[in-house]
């Protein structure tokens, strides 16, 4: 599911780099898995904090997962939040891998809130340029 | 090892809004070290040990430039906590009592000076991409550290079933201390259980009244062995114990450590009353850092006065109320209402009550608690008592 970016696009976005290319580019739930130990990890790092291992798969996780917490925010803090307040910011357990919290907004909830317990389906925003990397793709996460 | 050293000397600038100071970062300093070194009835050149931290957010003064400016003696002992912010003040006095207690430096300088007309907190930096954990949060809107402690504070009352009056009471304590404190930004600026309602949100489940202010300011201090405090001119704030911690895997990004929701504290509370010998019920009077309310409510709970269950019980009824409330805290008025000198005012606060001269004195004080963090793990205790332990 594609959609508009929740919040304006001249909010910064992420640098991209070998470790979280998978999460950021591909326009799907990627988490990152040690190639020696099998350990899960997010946000991904050039370590794995079970092994030590430098090694890793991307591997698909699922769409959907739940509210696990979130805030409304009233008070900009960006010049580009300005006229985007109030806006939510969700954190999500993913269904699978189990436990995995990611970080994201949810779009097309009433009046822009959230609850914890909503079970939601991930979608992303079509893609965001910046000069010399790879366009990236935002979590955006809606209700189910 | 602990009970060895003690604070003799306070200093402190007058504080101002953020970008209202008439002096720089380095005047600041200058003028809290200069003022402490006096009350501790020691000279320039007694100094031989520094203690401060900073952010990628400030002007950095450097040690071994600001020894030689104020007329230091030989810097045998400069070192920075590291890892966040107000999460460090009273770590930074727990590294000068280990200086002191080891015998690296006899008399150290431990200070904070802010100037956010040089450089200004509480924003995102204004950058087209974002890297590190910033990737993982800026470009969501969680920006700031008002909203990441939102979301840490919105669990945890879910999860514990934490009323909005629970962190009203935070608010309230500290603007009634505020009123006693001539010194307070928020001095003549009391604050009603209606207003901090009416309040508008800056990020659920915080209200204006619920965050702190962001200032300029400089505060110091100068620690000391306990036996040079015995010839001290001012009543010395032995240094019990400091701890400390995080949980282990507090450290990791994006809520993904095993203690979400919580200050990630409970290792620092067990340390900490293991170091003094002592219970959360022996506490006379508590400073505890409130970059926002939600911070002060887990740090309650982690360091084991009451359960997160009966917070709500706990924190009502005036029990954070100097003089006579079960637990005053903020009795300066805090980060929220005196000056957010990222929390190392506090600390400056918890001596004064152990020396009898707070403007809202809590009777018989003998063990004053300094608690910085949590929320940015690791956090950090100080205990002080009257009585050399
Ligand atoms: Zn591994």
């Amino acid at each position: 599911m594609k959609s508009q970016r929740y919040l304006p696009d001249a909010l910064p976005v992420p640098e991209v780099n070998d470790v979280n290319r998978a999460f950021f580019t591909s326009g799907e739930i990627r988490i990152q898995t040690c190639q020696a130990c099998g350990s899960v990890q997010h946000p991904p790092l050039e370590l794995c904090c079970t092994c030590g291992g430098f090694a890793f798969d991307y591997i698909a996780g699922q769409s959907s997962g739940t509210v696990c917490s979130y805030t409304i925010v009233h008070h900009p803090t960006h010049s580009a939040l300005a006229d985007a307040v109030p806006y939510n910011v969700v954190i999500v357990e993913l269904d699978q891998p189990p436990g995995v919290r990611v970080i994201g907004n949810l779009v097309g909830g009433i009046e822009n809130r959230a609850e914890i317990g909503q079970r939601v389906v991930a979608g992303w925003t079509t893609p965001i340029e910046r000069e010399g990397q790879a366009p990236v793709q935002l979590l955006q996460w809606h209700p189910i | 090892m602990h009970g060895r050293a003690a604070v003799v000397g306070l200093g402190e600038s007058t504080y101002y809004r953020p970008g209202r100071s008439p002096h720089s970062a380095l005047q600041l300093a200058a003028t809290a070290i200069r003022a402490a070194v006096a009350d501790a009835g020691l000279v320039m050149a007694d100094i031989d040990g520094l203690v401060t931290w900073h952010t990628p957010l400030d002007t950095s003064l450097r040690s071994a430039n600001l020894a030689s400016w104020l007329g230091f003696g030989n810097l045998r002992f400069a070192a920075n906590p590291t890892s966040g912010g107000g999460n460090l003040s009273a770590a930074a006095v727990g590294l000068a009592d280990a200086a002191v207690t080891a015998g690296y430096a006899n008399n150290v300088v431990v200070y904070r000076s802010l100037n956010q007309g040089e450089k200004r907190y509480g924003r995102s930096l204004d950058e087209e991409v974002v890297s590190d954990e910033n990737a993982y949060r800026t470009p969501f809107g969680l920006g700031a550290p008002a909203a990441f402690n939102a979301v840490l504070s919105t669990k945890y009352m879910h999860d514990h079933g934490v009323r909005q009056d629970a962190l009203a009471e935070i608010a309230l304590a500290s603007y009634a201390h505020a009123q006693n404190n001539p010194r307070a930004i928020m001095y003549g600026k009391p604050l009603t259980r209606e207003q901090y309602h009416a309040s508008r949100w800056i990020a659920e489940p915080f209200h204006l009244y619920d965050c702190c202010q962001e200032s300029d300011g400089a505060c110091a201090m100068v620690v000391t062995s306990s036996e040079r405090a015995a010839d001290a001119p001012q009543h010395p704030a032995f240094i019990q114990a400091s701890a400390n911690g995080m949980v282990p895997d507090g450290g990791l990004w994006g809520f993904n450590d095993g203690a979400f929701p919580s200050g990630r504290y409970r290792p620092v509370g067990e340390e900490l009353w293991q170091r003094a010998g002592v219970r959360p019920t022996d506490i006379d009077v508590a400073q505890f850092y409130e970059n926002f309310t939600g911070t002060t409510m887990m740090a309650i709970a982690d360091l084991g006065f009451c359960e997160p269950g009966e917070l709500n019980d706990f924190l009502a009824d005036g029990r954070l109320r100097a003089p006579d409330g079960g637990l005053p805290i903020n009795t300066s008025g805090g980060n929220l209402a005196e000056a957010y000198i990222h929390g190392l005012q506090l600390v400056n606060e918890a001596v004064r009550q152990v020396r009898n001269e707070s403007v809202n004195q809590v009777p018989h004080v003998e063990l004053s608690l300094s608690v910085a963090g949590p929320g940015t793990p690791p956090g950090s205790t100080v205990l002080f008592s009257r009585s050399r332990p």
